[in-house]
């Protein structure tokens, strides 16, 4: 593997992106209508939620909103009294005047979901006041500070390195199979002019068999000119990918990326095309299936696997 | 090359004249016959200590594209699941299929592989796997016959829609989902998760684990 890049500069060498489900990603937010009362003081505060929470409890899926909202630029105080579907308005109101002191009550759009991102807890609050239970380790996903620079070096020399094998060998993907602690094990390009399926991935699939003492197409250390094993020890452990990432120089196809999932992998990173500043060959290999960056396979809540996918840009190569 | 002309249609004493045909293609005989053999690869998989699921290709070679007697198809492939002996997750039943497919046109020195494809039926004993849908999307194979769901990982229909999704440019995949004995194929898939105690008792919570 290449040494080049060195960890001071490492960020105008290489930008990573993950790919979550679109929920985490999203900067937009969804509403929905409740009830709202407009109180007459501050005092009126602390007994109106005393009294609503026997009223009227908030539902479940609210809790990430604060019950009452002090607007004091425009000096008033609204408080929630619960969602407006199915709900009969002027029913509601009856009981509330024999409870509440209040001047007015209308429908309002308040959040719907608890924010799972900055960007949604900051549209929330604009809305209605809203709780937010930062997940850190989303977060740190979200903005890439949980890869830190020598995992970013590892990762642009790993890219550089395999960007460099497929321009010695035009139009092949290449890609390689690495453990969690930076130990390439295999290596290898798509061999589709001799197999219509044997895309990258399913080739280093393959090669990881083989390491393994099975193979269908490597077996018995059969290797090829685009393939190469990089780790002589075997793991008796070793249990199909578990553990292990993979990097490719284009984005998976539907097969490959489950073929991938079903070899249990822990990340993937594959090479974005879309800016092309590398004057890389165009790669046959796997179709453009957008399998990861738009059907986003990885986020089905179907399948049980789960794993990390990152994009990855060469700045410079 | 010698050639063999093909017998006039009126020339056929085999077919049936009013035949009965399962999916408006195969002959109802015929059908059976290739859903055994489906059958019996899914039982030597599970002997095997393997998924049992099995697979047959078969090339249809009436110009009609209907399955109505023996001249009208050619079985071209057969495989079962070789995940545990392999080592290698992706080897599926339709992919140790299309393996020999490849293999077996080398042989015959066929390089244009296309018209193969998509004159393809697949009888297969549970739905096709996401992987299996988009394999057999790319090389055109159109036809799909198949037994109980995959409720873990079907890619035509139970999880994905890569049979049909309008999104992959390759042909959509025909599926009939029922085609071979649904219970039959679901009965296997319980031997071979209840595992080796046969007096476990049935997992009632996890019944719809099915899986290739």
């Amino acid at each position: 593997m290449g040494s080049e890049g060195s960890i001071d500069d490492i960020d105008s060498l290489v930008s990573v992106e993950i790919i979550l489900a679109d929920q985490y990603e999203t900067k937009d937010i969804c509403e929905v209508n409740v009830l709202v009362a407009t109180l007459k003081d501050k005092k009126a505060i602390s007994p109106a939620i005393r009294s609503l929470a026997k009223l009227f409890p908030i539902s479940k899926d609210l809790i990430h909103l604060k019950r009452v909202k002090i607007d004091k630029e425009a000096d008033k105080i609204e408080i929630i009294i619960c969602k407006v579907d199915g709900v009969d308005i002027d029913q509601i109101k009856l009981k509330l005047s024999d409870v509440l002191e209040y001047s007015s009550v209308k429908i309002t759009a308040v959040p719907s979901n608890a924010p799972l991102n900055r960007w949604q807890f900051e549209k929330s609050s604009r809305l209605w006041p809203t709780n937010f239970f930062e997940n850190k380790e989303i977060t740190h996903r979200l903005d890439g500070t949980c890869l830190d620079s020598t995992d970013r070096l590892f990762i642009y020399q790993t890219m550089k390195d395999l960007v460099n094998r497929t321009k010695e060998n035009v139009d092949r993907t290449y890609g390689a199979i690495v453990t969690s602690n930076f130990q390439v094990l295999v290596i290898s390009g798509d061999k589709i002019n001799d197999h219509p399926l044997r895309h990258c991935s399913m080739n280093l699939i393959d090669l990881m068999a083989s390491t393994q003492g099975g193979g269908v197409w490597y077996n018995q250390g059969k290797l090829d000119e685009n393939s190469s094993l990089l780790s002589t020890e075997s793991d008796p452990d070793a249990y199909l990918c578990t553990g292990h990432d993979v990097y490719l120089t284009k984005e998976p196809c539907i097969m490959c990326s489950m073929g991938l999932l079903h070899s249990r992998i822990r990340r993937i990173f594959f090479l974005d095309q879309s800016m092309n500043t590398l004057d890389m060959p165009l790669q046959k290999g796997c179709p453009d299936d957008f399998a990861l960056s738009k059907m986003k396979l990885h986020t089905n809540s179907d399948i049980n696997h789960r794993f990390d996918v990152w994009r990855v840009k060469l700045k410079k190569c | 090359m010698v050639m063999h002309p093909d017998p006039m249609p009126n020339e056929r004493p085999m077919c049936n004249e009013k035949p009965s045909l399962v999916s408006g293609l195969v002959d109802v005989g015929i059908h059976l016959k290739l859903s055994e053999i489906s059958f019996n690869l899914a039982e030597e998989a599970l002997k095997s200590g393997e998924v049992p699921v099995g697979c047959v290709m078969v090339r249809i070679k009436s110009p009609s594209k209907l399955v109505l007697c023996d001249k009208d198809y050619e079985i071209i492939s057969q495989g079962r699941n070789r995940v545990n002996a392999s080592k290698n997750p992706t080897r599926h039943a339709e992919m140790e299929c299309i393996d020999r497919i490849l293999n077996w046109s080398k042989e015959q020195g066929i390089t244009d592989l296309k018209e193969i494809w998509s004159s393809l039926i697949v009888y297969v004993t549970v739905e096709p796997c996401i992987m299996c849908a988009r394999a057999l999307r790319s090389l055109g194979i159109s036809k799909v016959f198949y037994g109980c769901p995959n409720e873990r990982f079907g890619g035509c229909s139970s999880v994905m829609n890569v049979h049909n999704d309008n999104s992959i440019s390759d042909p959509i995949i025909d599926c009939f989902p029922g085609a071979l004995n649904k219970s039959q194929a679901i009965d296997l898939l319980k031997k071979f998760y209840m595992g080796e105690n046969p007096n476990a008792p049935e997992p009632k919570v996890k019944k719809k684990r099915l899986v290739e």
